[in-house]
């Protein structure tokens, strides 16, 4: 006893000296819980407006949207003909013109002909040809943008034949911005065309902001068929090189803005935050599960 | 921060030296006890005793609720496009999996059937009862009738076209009788469109709104 009391007393004694008393006062110790209980409340916070419920891609929406993805796919279907030519009308051009060719060249002798292989195969030949000819495949990429404009139209407009109201101008500029942003992925130097991207996120954003002014309940069905949220719309937003970064739109997770010393050390400092939390989050969770 | 609500308070406060009103905000934390409100609304709020540091207010009552309108319509339009993409998606693999379209070789086939006089086989007369079930066509079926499945659609568009034609020249004559007629037209201003004086009405307003009138009631002769 009497030794220990000793080693103590020296101990302490050098403990005190020339230094400030140590932190176990009261204040201090709730001090160091809010403390931590703030930095839990933070890197949650963060979290919660990092994940993908909140944070919506202002230019494409959300991924594997139905409405974008069926449009895209109406495009490159096997059968479909370009400008608005449907199959029935080929045929009932081909009957037309053979039933009259025949009247007139052939008026009895129709019968013999008409059973004969070689004429059936080719109308046969002369239906697939024009079929071919017609093929959206076959036509330019315009005519395929035509196609995807006027589908869209057509599921957005209030009335048959309505070209201008809010919806569809957005619904338009919705498939040409899906259309120009695929382009741009691919050749990430074409700046015109990146500008006029750019250019048509902000007006759609502003044609929507007035649609919510003028038809909420629209604007709500609009904004959830394109894939959009509140959020993408209402706030500001440019479509620049930091939304290309953030939202890795070339998809090779390439930098394209170089941050400061400052900025860098910050965002480490959050992320080593985060993981923090994060971790014990997870001991808090099992241990309520156990 | 649970029942609490942001409630930003505007006020205009005449500025004396620059001589106009400047507007001022201010934030305030406000108890929300129901929890009933949403980004959006305009409330009207009442102090109570202190609740929290920061909190000494509470919502009294909601005078517009615009915001919970906004969250309605959101929560409707996410069940209704999902259900109407359910069944777009559904309409177009439908379409995918269509047939070929087989008019040019019915009619080939209606051709030879009507040139051919004297022997039929049961086939054939099997096969063009199938056409004639597909199509449509109730009654007899002559050469003609193929006539009526090949017509092109262009015969129909001449006929809309003539008849908006029609309509519109017609429009032309009853606008210029409605407003060379006063009485008539001032009745129908009044009743159609509850204007008070519609003899002080500019001359262009007065048009546009009969010729809105008879595009309406193309049944009507002035």
């Amino acid at each position: 006893m009497l030794s220990r009391s000793i080693i103590n007393n020296a101990t302490l004694q050098t403990r005190l000296f020339g230094t400030t008393s140590i932190c176990q006062g009261i204040k201090a110790v709730k001090f160091l819980k809010a403390q931590k209980r703030k930095q839990l409340n933070q890197a949650k916070q963060l979290t919660l407006h990092n994940s993908l419920a909140t944070v919506v891609d202002p230019v494409l929406g959300h991924e594997d949207n139905p409405f974008i993805a069926r449009i895209m796919a109406e495009i490159k279907e096997p059968n479909v003909l370009a400008n608005n030519f449907a199959k029935e009308e080929v045929d009932k051009f081909l009957g037309l013109v053979v039933s009259t060719g025949l009247k007139d060249q052939l008026g009895d002798q129709m019968n013999t002909v008409l059973d004969n292989n070689d004429f059936n195969t080719q109308i046969a030949n002369r239906r697939d040809s024009i079929l071919r000819i017609l093929n959206i495949k076959n036509n330019s990429d315009k005519d395929a943008m035509k196609l995807a404009i006027r589908l869209a139209r057509e599921e957005f407009q209030r009335f048959p034949g309505d070209t201008g109201s809010s919806e569809v101008q957005a619904a338009c500029m919705t498939v040409r911005i899906h259309k120009l942003a695929k382009h741009i992925k691919e050749h990430k130097k074409d700046y015109s065309n990146t500008r006029i991207l750019r250019m048509l996120v902000q007006q759609r954003q502003s044609i929507l902001r007035y649609l919510k002014k003028d038809n909420p309940e629209r604007y709500y069905w609009t904004i959830e068929k394109l894939g959009l949220n509140d959020s993408a719309v209402v706030h500001e937003f440019n479509m620049d090189k930091r939304y290309m970064q953030d939202f890795n739109f070339f998809g090779d997770n390439r930098i394209l803005i170089k941050e400061s010393k400052k900025v860098a050390e910050q965002k480490r400092k959050e992320s080593r935050k985060q993981k923090k939390a994060n971790k014990v989050n997870h001991q808090q969770q099992e241990a309520a599960q156990q | 921060m649970m029942k609490t609500v942001k409630v930003r308070v505007e006020s205009k406060v005449f500025n004396n030296k620059i001589n106009k009103y400047l507007f001022y905000r201010k934030d305030y934390l406000v108890h929300d006890e129901g929890e009933v409100s949403r980004e959006g609304d305009l409330v009207r709020i009442e102090a109570t005793r202190p609740l929290s540091k920061r909190k000494f207010f509470s919502i009294a009552e909601i005078l517009r609720n615009k915001g919970q309108q906004f969250a309605a319509f959101e929560r409707e339009a996410k069940v209704q496009v999902a259900n109407e993409e359910n069944v777009k998606t559904e309409a177009f693999l439908q379409k995918r999996n269509q047939s070929d379209s087989t008019l040019l070789k019915d009619v080939l086939f209606l051709q030879k059937y009507f040139a051919n006089n004297k022997d039929k086989t049961k086939e054939d007369e099997q096969t063009f009862l199938q056409i004639k079930e597909k199509y449509g066509i109730s009654g007899d079926m002559t050469q003609d009738s193929i006539k009526t499945l090949l017509q092109l659609d262009i015969a129909g568009l001449q006929n809309k076209l003539d008849s908006t034609r029609e309509v519109l020249g017609n429009l032309k004559q009853q606008l210029d009788n409605l407003m060379n007629d006063d009485i008539k037209a001032n009745d129908i201003l009044s009743k159609n469109f509850s204007i008070e004086n519609p003899s002080e009405l500019k001359k262009n307003i007065k048009k546009n709104l009969l010729r809105k009138y008879i595009l309406k009631n193309p049944e009507l002769v002035f």
